[in-house]
């Protein structure tokens, strides 16, 4: 009898203990509690504009102007604006961009913010990599279609490119397409991280030839 | 004290009646009551035993007291009365009635009865437990005598059975109380004789005299627990209709009553056995007692040593003897409880449930608890967690997991068919968030890949996961994107049709389409985050699954691609969506119906033409004519248009009619050209787009909807007979006659009514028709919105000639045979491509025509064909052959060079034309086909089809320095430094070929 309470007990446990991990966010909560909450919202969001200075939102907040250096954000995606300032109206939209941040990793805007839509630069944060391997990873994207990604000046393929698996180290990464600035930026690869990369470019102004119609 | 007194109670007061109350009982119980504020009567003889309680009783004012005489008057004057207790055991010392007796005793019960039942009361009989096991023992052993007819035993047996009956027939609130023997500091006689004599003997002697063996059975109780236990029992509505025993759970017999006298170390010092002369033999007690009232949570709260300590104490007073039990050696002392925490029954479950816990944590077991078990016990804690976090769970976990997302995916799928964004959001975030389970599960499982030496399966799961995750993730961003397209495409509703102009609806649609623009940035994330999933799952290693699941990751991969492009395409489309419906001012777009049959240069002979306006998302004008009543309508307002140079020398013609508006190749130059018509044929000065649709589009929208009524037409209208019914038109009409314009206009408004008024499922099921149409150039759409054009000129879906045709020549027909001799043509077409070095390419170009009209009669005959062959602007002509009467002309349109001559193929014979060129890189050349960066040399090869033109065979070769190395093929074969391809030019193609120049 006391045999088969202690298997009930067990049994029990396993189940309550089951039920337990399934239902409570044990790593949220953990970034909750004081002192360890620092741990998870050890963050850091740069943002700088070139050419200028512009004003930036996150998830609508006001935070000031740029350049601007954001601490202790608590980890997860965050929507950035940034809207560029101008002494009157002026054809400058405000440009809406999606954040993750993650803890101890810093992120990075830096553009240029040009007429309408455009903007040339890039956006940079980590995420945490959940392949076994000790390198870290890369992940480029452009808003170029098959725009050409070069590492250390070494064509390495046209993005998007996505989970690179590289060494822990310093490079040198250029992303260039047809009719368009390049955008060229040293990189820092984390092992355990996948490092995100999005590039943004102008294009090149053209000058248009006259259309000629005569017969040779 | 009289009736009235107990009339005048407050309502809220509670009123019990002790019958037989005047003893220790009685007392306890009448005193508890009072104290909690109940107003109590007891009914009984008034004499020298019941004095003394019902004097202590009187000080009162909640008590009364009645004799046995005033019991019928009682009952009739009193108002109500709560709860009555019957105590017959006090009445059942006495062991013989006369008959008088007992019946008036059985009277007093049954009017208790039924007044309990009137006043709906409770009611408890007490009866004596001893007498009932004494009556089973009798009755079980034959050689025991029955009872006699008026005993004690008798009487409590009739009076148990009055009362059972009386309950089962009026359903009072009843139960009987089989009361152990009471003992206590209050009781000056045992009821039971054997008892007595040993608590008297043990006082008074010094030595304890035991009749018999001294094995007969006993149940005592302490006059407290008594107290407490009829008040319980009585209160409570679960003991109704139940018969309970109250005393201590243990049974005693005489012998070990005895010694415990002895270890109390009264007067008495042995104990001796006497011969029992009238004993009677009783083999074994088979008494079976009433279940015990801790069932009904009485708990003991006496021990049976304080009990007797009592007891004993009450006998040396009455003989005025002194013992002095702190002097008595063994004896404990138990802490009396007057209340008690009682369990529901949930309560006693988890009590019973975690017992082994409570007994393990529990003070008095953790003394007695070893160290070796508290750490045996902490093993088994630890192991049993972590057995759970990394097995247990992550298993369990991941099925319901698995479980939950199936479920969730089909709910997905079905809300967004029926556009209903927030039950699709809903799901996917359930989704996501199951995802992200199974992947912390899986994490939790590493070890066992790891000893297993699985790794590459789980780097494979892992992944597959974290695609999986960014699926969701973007699809939930995208689902909140499109919100406002979906609701848009949900909520449309047409306001004209091209049957009448007037407005049915003033609804427009301006705020869904300014919130596609404001969530653009949603999307952008949306399709990110879908890439980086499609990259990751096309990545994976399927043959490190198990073979089971390789099929359905090959399923993953194909899925994953496609909602990847379908999200870009979404992505693209959005950025423009607003701008060309209309959001800010109203768009017009041209739509030009063209007959491939006689290849013309945008696809085919313009036959009519239509005008749709759209503003705030709702179409406010459609028109459609006939060309040739526009050219009418032009020639009457007396507007002239001057063709370009090259059409004027081609055809030799000094005024542009509309008709030919197409003659350039470019989508965008025919829209700049028809911009004019239109403002001179009065429709408006601009146009923000044009549309190509031709015959062959048509036709596969009839055979996915099996045809379409045409009012006006007898037939159905299917792609079978639309050529037959065209034909017959063109050979009846008459410039003015309005029967082809009414047939046109009637089709196009039936099959624009019925794409609009399709479901989204119907509009996906037509999607690859569209999507086909637009590849193979059946379909154009030019747009001035230049995100738009963009998006279309990337897919080669806007017929524009732009820039990255810098390399493949471009083969344009005209034909100016009046005819559809094109129905009737097979063509081959041969590239040879000759990279000399990374600054010089040569071009050598063929194309084969044979006509297979075998009638000159229409719609067969000769093709007379206007050839243009468009090549780099740089490049330089090597060979020109095959042009009728070798008239050719070079000139320079459209940032080409152009070849154009005549081409003509009369019926059933061939002919073919050939051409040669060099490109040479050039530092005012930007545009040369070879861009190196580094030491890479990017090739795109783009091949041109003329819009409207069937599919003919192709044959591409390529040849490259052997110095240089391929890095893509770009789809091509690859043997040497040599690539080549057969294929069928259906559409626009390109081969993106890398090369490795070594240094």
């Amino acid at each position: 009898m006391s045999k088969n309470k202690t298997a009930l007990l067990m049994i029990s446990f396993v189940i309550l203990f089951c039920l337990f991990l399934y239902f409570v966010p044990v790593k949220e909560l953990f970034s909750k509690i004081p002192l360890i909450s620092k741990f998870y919202n050890n963050t850091t969001l740069e943002i700088v504009t070139q050419k200028g200075k512009a004003k930036i939102w996150i998830n609508g907040e006001d935070y000031g102007e740029t350049p601007a250096k954001i601490e202790d954000l608590p980890e997860g995606n965050y929507v950035v604006e940034i809207e560029k300032i101008v002494s009157e109206d002026s054809f400058y939209e405000k440009h809406s961009f999606q954040i993750e941040l993650t803890k101890n990793t810093s992120a990075r805007i830096d553009l240029e913010i040009g007429p309408e839509d455009l903007l040339q630069g890039s956006i940079l944060y980590y995420t945490p990599s959940k392949v076994s391997s000790k390198d870290g990873l890369l992940t480029i994207t452009s808003n170029i279609q098959n725009a050409k990604v070069y590492l250390d000046k070494e064509f390495l393929k046209e993005a998007p490119v996505s989970n690179i698996s590289l060494k822990d180290n310093q490079y040198e990464m250029k992303i260039s397409a047809t009719g368009y600035e390049s955008v060229e930026i040293p990189i820092y690869i984390r092992s355990g991280y996948q490092l995100n990369l999005k590039t943004y470019h102008f294009p090149i102004p053209v000058s248009l030839e006259a259309v000629e119609t005569e017969n040779e | 004290m009289s009736n009235l007194r107990l009339n005048k109670i407050k309502s809220q007061t509670p009123i019990s009646i002790i019958i037989h109350g005047g003893n220790r009982v009685g007392y306890l119980t009448a005193k508890t009551l009072i104290d909690q504020g109940c107003y109590v009567v007891i009914i009984d003889k008034f004499n020298s035993k019941t004095k003394k309680y019902i004097s202590e009783l009187k000080r009162s004012e909640l008590f009364d007291f009645f004799d046995f005489k005033g019991f019928s008057s009682l009952f009739k004057n009193i108002k109500r009365f709560d709860y009555i207790f019957y105590l017959l055991n006090e009445k059942l010392a006495q062991e013989q009635f006369d008959s008088k007796e007992f019946l008036a005793e059985t009277k007093y019960l049954e009017e208790s009865l039924i007044n309990t039942k009137k006043n709906k009361a409770k009611f408890s009989l007490v009866t004596s437990l001893s007498l009932n096991r004494e009556l089973a023992n009798r009755v079980n052993n034959i050689k025991l005598a029955s009872p006699s007819p008026y005993s004690n035993i008798e009487l409590q047996k009739y009076c148990e059975t009055l009362t059972a009956e009386f309950k089962d027939r009026t359903d009072v609130n009843a139960r009987i109380l089989r009361l152990g023997t009471v003992i206590g500091k209050g009781i000056e006689e045992i009821a039971s004789k054997t008892i007595h004599s040993l608590v008297k003997d043990a006082t008074q002697k010094s030595e304890i005299t035991i009749l018999g063996e001294g094995l007969d059975i006993h149940n005592l109780i302490h006059e407290s627990d008594a107290t407490y236990g009829m008040l319980k029992l009585t209160f409570s509505d679960k003991t109704k209709g139940e018969v309970i025993t109250l005393a201590n759970a243990n049974n005693y017999t005489t012998l070990s009553i005895a010694y415990k006298l002895l270890e109390l170390n009264t007067e008495a010092q042995s104990i001796r056995f006497v011969e029992n002369k009238d004993e009677k033999y009783l083999i074994q007690d088979l008494y079976v007692p009433a279940p015990p009232a801790s069932r009904y949570d009485w708990v003991q709260q006496v021990s049976l040593e304080d009990a007797l300590i009592e007891q004993i104490h009450s006998y040396y007073d009455q003989i005025n003897k002194s013992w002095d039990i702190d002097d008595q050696p063994n004896i404990k002392k138990t802490a009396i409880s007057s209340t008690k925490v009682s369990k529901t029954k949930f309560g006693k479950i988890l009590s019973n449930f975690f017992a082994p816990v409570k007994t393990l944590f529990s003070r008095k077991t953790i003394e007695k608890i070893e160290a070796g078990k508290i750490l045996k016990g902490t093993g088994i804690f630890v192991l049993l967690t972590l057995l759970t976090y990394y097995l247990v769970y992550p298993v369990v976990g991941t099925i319901i997991g698995l479980l939950v997302i199936n479920s969730s995916a089909k709910e997905v799928s079905s809300s967004i068919l029926s556009l209903e964004n927030n039950n699709s959001t809903k799901e996917v975030q359930k989704i996501e968030n199951n995802i992200k389970r199974i992947s912390d599960n899986l994490e939790n499982l590493h070890w066992a890949f790891y000893i297993t030496n699985q790794r590459e399966m789980y780097d494979n799961l892992s992944q597959l996961l974290l695609g999986a995750e960014y699926t969701t993730q973007g699809a939930e961003q995208l689902i909140d994107a499109l919100q406002p397209l979906a609701q848009y495409v949900k909520d449309f509703e047409p306001a004209v049709t091209f049957q009448t102009s007037t407005a049915s609806s003033t609804r427009e649609y301006r705020e869904y389409l300014q919130l596609i623009e404001e969530n653009k940035y949603k999307l952008d994330e949306a399709s990110y985050k879908i890439s980086l999933a499609t990259e990751i799952i096309t990545n994976l290693k399927t043959t490190s699954f198990p073979k089971f699941l390789q099929d359905k990751i090959l399923l993953v991969k194909d899925l994953a691609q496609k909602l990847e492009d379908g999200t870009k395409t979404f992505e693209e489309t959005t950025s423009f969506l607003p701008d060309v419906l209309g959001v800010d001012e109203r768009k017009r777009y041209l739509i030009l119906f063209q007959n491939e049959s006689e290849l013309r240069s945008t696809g085919g002979w313009l036959t009519s033409y239509g005008l749709v306006g759209i503003e705030g998302g709702q179409i406010r004008e459609i028109f459609v004519d006939d060309v040739y009543n526009a050219e009418g309508t032009l020639r009457i307002a007396g507007k002239k248009l001057t063709p370009s140079k090259s059409m004027s020398n081609a055809l030799s013609l000094t005024e542009w009619p509309f008709s030919l508006v197409n003659w350039s190749p470019d989508l965008s130059e025919t829209q700049m050209a028809a911009e004019e018509f239109i403002k001179d044929i009065g429709k408006g000065n601009k146009l923000d787009g044009v549309i190509t649709v031709d015959i062959a589009v048509v036709q596969k929208l009839l055979d996915a909807w099996g045809g379409i009524e045409v009012p006006g037409e007898s037939e159905l209208i299917t792609s079978e007979n639309i050529y037959s019914k065209i034909f017959e038109m063109h050979n009846n009409f008459t410039p003015g006659s309005t029967e082809k314009t009414t047939f046109l206009a009637n089709l196009a408004n039936e099959m624009v009514t019925k794409l609009l008024s399709s479901d989204i499922s119907g509009l996906i099921g037509l999607s690859d028709t569209l999507l086909s149409s637009l590849d193979e150039k059946h379909l154009q759409v030019n747009l001035r919105n230049t995100d738009a054009l963009n998006f279309f000129a990337t897919r080669n879906w806007a017929g524009t000639l732009d820039s990255k045709y810098n390399d493949a020549p471009i083969a344009i027909d005209w034909n100016w045979g009046g005819n559809k001799a094109n129905l009737y043509l097979d063509k081959s077409y041969n590239l040879n491509v000759d990279i000399k070095d990374k600054d010089t390419v040569d071009f050598s170009y063929s194309v084969s025509v044979e006509n297979n009209s075998t009638t000159k009669t229409y719609p067969e005959g000769d093709y007379v064909n206007y050839q243009r062959i468009y090549i780099p602007s740089e490049a330089k002509i090597l060979k020109i052959s095959g042009i009728e009467n070798n008239e050719y002309t070079i000139y320079r349109e459209s940032g080409f060079k152009v070849i154009g001559g005549w081409f003509n193929i009369p019926i059933k014979t061939t002919s073919s034309i050939e051409i040669s060129y060099r490109l040479e890189r050039d530092e005012s050349n930007t545009n040369f086909p070879i861009q190196i960066e580094d030491n890479t040399a990017f090739f795109d090869m783009n091949i041109f089809k003329q819009a409207g033109e069937k599919k003919h065979g192709y044959v591409l070769s390529v040849n490259y320095p052997s110095t240089w190395v391929l890095d893509n093929s770009g789809g091509l074969n690859s043997i040497s430094n040599q690539l080549s391809g057969r294929f069928e030019l259906s559409k626009d193609t390109n081969y993106p070929i890398v090369f490795r120049i070594p240094n």
